[in-house]
């Protein structure tokens, strides 16, 4: 991934974003005790943000729901990832068969909005994270497999790969050297701008009340249920959004950083980025 | 054909296709032009906001929409203490074995489209919510039939509650032409003051003054039901002055629309109780005594104060202070959690160095399971979890559709259930009663779990075959005192009603089972 | 013509199969969902005081207790007569439903676009015509944020300073076209962020490339260079990034129809499978899915259409 002053400045940006956090893990109390006497208060030297509707330290509670947010999302997008990648290679090693299966599969699933089959596969589960989970990596990896099959089998023809092939070098080693150098700036950008894109998903969902169990917090659901007290309290609704769109925007310029002057056919996914259909 | 034409043409199509339909949709939204609030005061209607849309026309499924709009009338109505109030029918008398009702109708009432109310009309209505509704279903009324102005009412065995299930909006009565001969709903057709005039697939309901009704008849000539199931929506639909009279407004907005000058806020309590049902089957829930410790250890005024806005919600008893049957004679359910903590001490549970209760290895743990279609369920459970996780119990909650608590009953998985009952559903709480806490056969799986009492069971008997009201009062005092004594459920707090009532509106009367229509009585205030 | 009969072929094809092969993960999911679909539609049609005898009778009329995929053979053969089955709540046709929601998904939906083209077009020419001015990095930083807020918090705020602080526009509703504009507003930011950037990026691109210089030397200036040779090259890869867009409006759509209580698709999606409304699901996958692949094959075919015109390497 090549480094310009967005890209610098988007990992300025995380990096601040995750010291935040890392302070605030340090410094407040237990996202769950609650004080019910001492709710929606204003910050105080015991609680450095203030309260949340049942008294819990609410800098707590921002610091937990970051850390959940981040790293669910980041779970959703490895395994997105590592599936769509694996599914490209079954695609061009197996055949035609499988590869055209695997095609129509890839279109049944992008047909479909992450949003509402997480909304249906969520009742599969009752509403519960692994539902989520389980919709967003199954929304998730086309774009991935599509990517990865289209960079694959660009790169099979190419000579060096070709060579090695013929000299008898092992699928592993040919895997190591040649493919993973030249899928991984592709995916990694796909991958840091799906990252912003599923905590995006992740906290729509939560404020539509699918995802983490109570007690623990997770930034999208925790402005749902802020938006009773927005009036009295604002700072309920307004962290947590945005603590969630400073991160989005950090991976986005991270992910499309420099490119904002060219369009580049990264910007849509559909596209086979190397032209060849 | 060039590439590009076609492409042209297609997108062409695509525009038609979406244009054609559409411009149906612009069309009707056109007609109302300017916003409502700034329609002058005589030909605007009276807007009555609620969470709930209706989902078709049909009285057994969406009836409510239609009574509390006073569309749709009932046999009797509710005389907003509990009790019941002839309606459609002026009284009635019982046969000698307590399974014959003749209903004596009222003279002179007219259906929206012109006929005349019978009992033959009254029966076919009400034959027809005894096969396809869920009112009657479990009770042990058998069969409708009419002549004239008498409606008879034939049951099974003597069935003490019929009026106050002929209350419910289920019984509504309408006129036979509003449903074809397979007896699907073609329209609304009623008695009421109001007359349906448009149905927009159930969320924005109109209605027009109906000219001929036998009472009182309506001063504002139009009426609107709008559902907005979203609480925030609805508060501030009030607050701009859209919506005439909001209901179900949460507390918290309630407690800010209070101070709104433009508002009249009324709070009632309904007969609607939160509460925590136990599986008496865990070890845990075996006996009274431990029930009891739970009880003591919940801090129900703290919870009432701070997230119910009000003290007096704090359940000291399973019926709320407006329901009727609400024993004043027992001692309320406190919070002492040193006692509390005595008695669990006693029935062996001792805190381990981690201060966790255990006992014989084991450790008091348990999951709460509720739902989030009523916000304020998984919230209470929150503070329940956390409170108790203090006093050393383990709670988790879980969040699903409600229909997960009698599916979780009935495989046996469910340890409790924090839920919202209502006992208000038809004016006598028999109804509810029996099939939450009745023989066991009758359960419905909202009540309590693999708890039973022979002595409960012979008073609901006893309860059914008396119909003089003293002996009533007597019975409905000795079973909720067994449930107080014995604590298969803990009730935590009781339901609040708060309606935001716009100023320029005035006559309000509120009915805390909300079986009476919202617009009854109300005139603009000019 | 050998391109077009293919593309209608292919779309035909994964129309049918992507249609069925959602509406069928619908039906797995809610068939086999947690819980008793006979206990969810008697508490969606009666409320929680449903009688558990009436749930009985539920589960006996509407055929519940057949096996799964007896009924999903049922449905299937209905579906090919043209029936959708009623909903089981409240027993309108499932058609009418979907229709008229679809409808209003689609208003709000469409007038979401226009207004959101109004905003980013206009804008973007501009900021393509002078990158690096203030205008321009002014509107990248600014669509970059909205792109991150999530819809609801848009929305959100918009509530806050639109409807309650200056009391301008109503709340919710569905009642006159005024209450369509909160929503459309809403999801028109977050999609005019997204169009200023292509557009600002599309027309600098073609701005830059060797036919606009070779335009400009041949001597035209003004409008009459501007207009075939940049705004026509430029349109290209807008035209696909709509495409694009509207497939994935429905996904902010549902969060906007729940906080602005706009009835269409994605509320009827929402309270059908809370609601354990089978075919409602069912019927309403099938649309789902038969607008997603025309949506998207159209957007894909303009990409290829354009990505060969600009291999040929002419506009």
């Amino acid at each position: 991934m090549p480094m310009n002053s967005e890209r610098r400045g988007a990992l300025l940006l995380l990096a601040s974003l995750g010291a935040f956090l890392v302070l605030l893990f340090w410094i407040s109390g237990d996202p769950f005790t609650q004080n019910l006497m001492e709710r929606l208060k204003e910050s105080s030297r015991e609680h450095l943000l203030g309260t949340d509707h049942l008294g819990r330290d609410f800098g707590a509670r921002l610091a937990r729901g970051g850390r959940n947010s981040i790293f669910l999302s980041a779970l959703c997008v490895f395994a997105s990832g590592m599936i769509g990648t694996g599914l490209a290679l079954l695609a061009l090693g197996k055949g035609k068969k499988t590869e055209t299966f695997l095609l129509f599969l890839t279109d049944t699933v992008m047909a479909f909005p992450g949003i509402v089959l997480a909304l249906v596969l969520g009742s599969l589960t009752g509403g519960g994270i692994s539902g989520v989970i389980i919709a967003l990596v199954f929304t998730g990896w086309p774009q991935y497999f599509r990517m990865a099959r289209s960079l694959l089998k660009k790169l099979w023809e190419t000579p060096f790969v070709e060579a090695g092939r013929l000299a008898g070098f092992p699928l592993p080693v040919l895997f190591w050297k040649y493919v993973i150098p030249e899928l991984l700036p592709t995916l990694g950008t796909m991958a840091s701008l799906g990252w912003g894109k599923t905590i995006l998903e992740i906290s729509s969902l939560g404020f539509l009340g699918i995802g983490l169990a109570p007690p623990e917090p997770e930034l999208g659901a925790m402005i749902s249920q802020g938006l009773t007290y927005m009036r009295s309290t604002p700072r309920l609704v307004l962290m947590p959004g945005i603590l969630i769109s400073l991160f989005v925007l950090a991976l986005l310029l991270l992910g499309r950083g420099g490119t904002h002057t060219k369009v580049s056919k990264e910007m849509f996914s559909h596209e086979d980025p190397s032209c060849n259909k | 054909m060039k590439k590009k034409t076609f492409l042209w043409y297609v997108l062409l199509f695509m525009i038609c296709l979406f244009s054609a339909p559409l411009t149906g949709e612009i069309a009707t939204a056109c007609r109302f032009c300017s916003p409502l609030a700034a329609e002058a005061a005589p030909a605007r209607p009276l807007v009555v906001v609620s969470a709930w849309e209706a989902s078709g026309m049909d009285p057994t499924v969406s009836g409510f929409v239609f009574t509390r709009m006073g569309c749709l009338e009932t046999l009797f109505t509710s005389d907003r203490k509990g009790g019941v109030e002839p309606r459609l029918a002026t009284d009635w008398e019982i046969s000698e074995d307590g399974c014959t009702w003749i209903f004596h109708l009222r003279e002179g009432v007219l259906f929206h489209d012109g006929t005349t109310l019978t009992g033959e009309a009254a029966a076919a209505s009400l034959n027809r919510t005894l096969s396809r509704g869920s009112l009657f279903k479990g009770t042990p009324v058998r069969d409708f039939s009419g002549e004239g102005l008498k409606l008879v009412a034939t049951t099974e065995t003597p069935f003490s509650a019929l009026p106050a299930y002929l209350l419910h909006y289920s019984a509504a009565i309408s006129a036979p032409t509003a449903f074809d001969d397979k007896g699907e709903a073609l329209d609304v057709v009623g008695t009421g003051f109001y007359r349906m005039v448009s149905f927009q697939e159930g969320r924005i309901l109109d209605f027009e003054a109906f000219k001929e009704y036998w009472g009182e008849k309506a001063s504002i000539e139009k009426a609107r039901y709008f559902a907005v199931p979203n609480p925030e929506t609805r508060a501030l639909l009030a607050e701009s002055g859209e919506g005439d009279i909001v209901v179900d407004i949460s507390s918290e907005n309630a407690a800010r629309l209070r101070q709104n000058p433009d508002i009249s806020l009324f709070s009632q309590s309904l007969p609607r109780v939160r509460l925590l049902a136990l599986n008496t089957e865990l070890p845990f829930f075996s006996t009274p005594k431990v029930r009891h410790a739970l009880s003591l250890l919940i801090d129900r005024k703290a919870i009432a104060t701070a997230l119910l806005k009000n003290p007096d919600a704090a359940a000291g008893q399973l019926f709320p202070s407006v329901a009727s049957w609400h024993n004043e004679d027992l001692k309320p359910l406190e919070f002492n959690p040193s006692r509390g903590r005595a008695m669990l001490r006693e029935e062996g549970w001792l805190p381990d160095d981690k201060g966790i209760l255990m006992k014989e290895g084991k450790p008091l743990a348990f999951e709460i399971l509720t739902y989030a279609s009523r916000p304020d369920l998984p919230l209470i459970a929150e503070v329940l979890q956390q409170s108790l996780r203090e006093e050393g119990i383990l709670v988790t909650v879980r969040v699903e559709k409600s229909g997960m608590i009698p599916e979780c009953q009935k495989d046996g998985s469910l340890e409790t259930a924090f839920m919202a009952r209502n006992f208000g559903f038809v004016a006598d709480p028999i109804g509810t009663v029996i099939t939450d806490f009745g023989p066991e056969k009758g359960r419905g799986g909202w009540g309590a779990m693999h708890w039973s009492s022979s002595s409960f069971d012979s008073a609901v008997g006893r309860y059914l075959t008396t119909f003089d009201p003293q002996g009533q009062r007597e019975l409905q005092k000795e079973m909720t005192a067994l449930l107080q004594k014995e604590l298969p459920i803990i009730p935590v707090a009781w339901y609040d009603n708060h309606v935001a009532v716009s100023k320029k509106v005035r006559g309000i009367q509120l009915d805390p089972s909300e079986m009476r229509p919202y617009p009854e009585g109300v005139t603009w205030a000019e | 013509m050998g391109g077009i009969k293919r593309f209608c072929h292919t779309y035909l094809f994964r129309m049918l199969m992507v249609a069925l092969g959602v509406s069928t993960l619908c039906f797995l999911a809610v068939e086999y969902a947690p819980g008793d679909r006979a206990v969810d539609v008697a508490l969606a049609r009666y409320g929680e005081d449903v009688s558990p005898q009436a749930v009985e009778y539920i589960r006996m009329s509407e055929g519940l207790q057949n096996h799964p995929f007896y009924r999903y053979r049922l449905w299937l053969g209905s579906l090919v007569r043209g029936d959708w089955g009623r909903s089981l709540v409240g027993g309108e046709k499932v058609t009418l439903l979907l229709t008229t929601a679809f409808r209003r998904t689609a208003l709000l939906a469409l007038f979401a676009l226009g207004l959101s083209l109004v905003l980013a077009l206009p804008l973007g020419i501009y900021n393509g015509c002078h990158p690096g001015s203030l205008v321009d990095l002014c509107s990248a930083g600014l669509s970059g944020i909205l792109c991150s807020f999530p819809p609801f918090v848009t929305g959100i705020v918009l509530i806050l300073l639109l409807s309650i602080r200056w009391r301008m526009l109503p709340v919710a509703g569905f009642s006159s076209p005024i209450h369509m504009l909160l929503p459309g507003i809403t999801l028109a930011l977050g999609l005019a962020a997204g169009s200023c950037r292509v557009t600002a990026a599309a027309v600098l691109q073609a701005r830059q490339s060797p036919h606009y210089a070779f335009a400009r030397h041949k001597g035209l200036a003004g409008r009459s260079l501007f207009l075939p040779h940049g705004l026509r090259n430029a349109a290209p890869p807008v035209i696909t990034y709509l495409g694009l867009q509207t497939a994935g409006l429905l996904d902010g759509v549902v969060v906007i129809e729940t906080l602005f209580a706009w009835p269409g698709l994605g509320n009827l999606l929402l309270d059908a499978v809370r609601g354990g409304d089978i075919l409602l699901v069912q019927g309403a996958g099938l649309l789902l899915g038969w607008i997603y692949v025309t949506v998207n094959s159209l957007a894909e075919y303009f990409a290829d259409h354009f990505a060969s015109q600009e291999k040929r390497g002419c506009p």
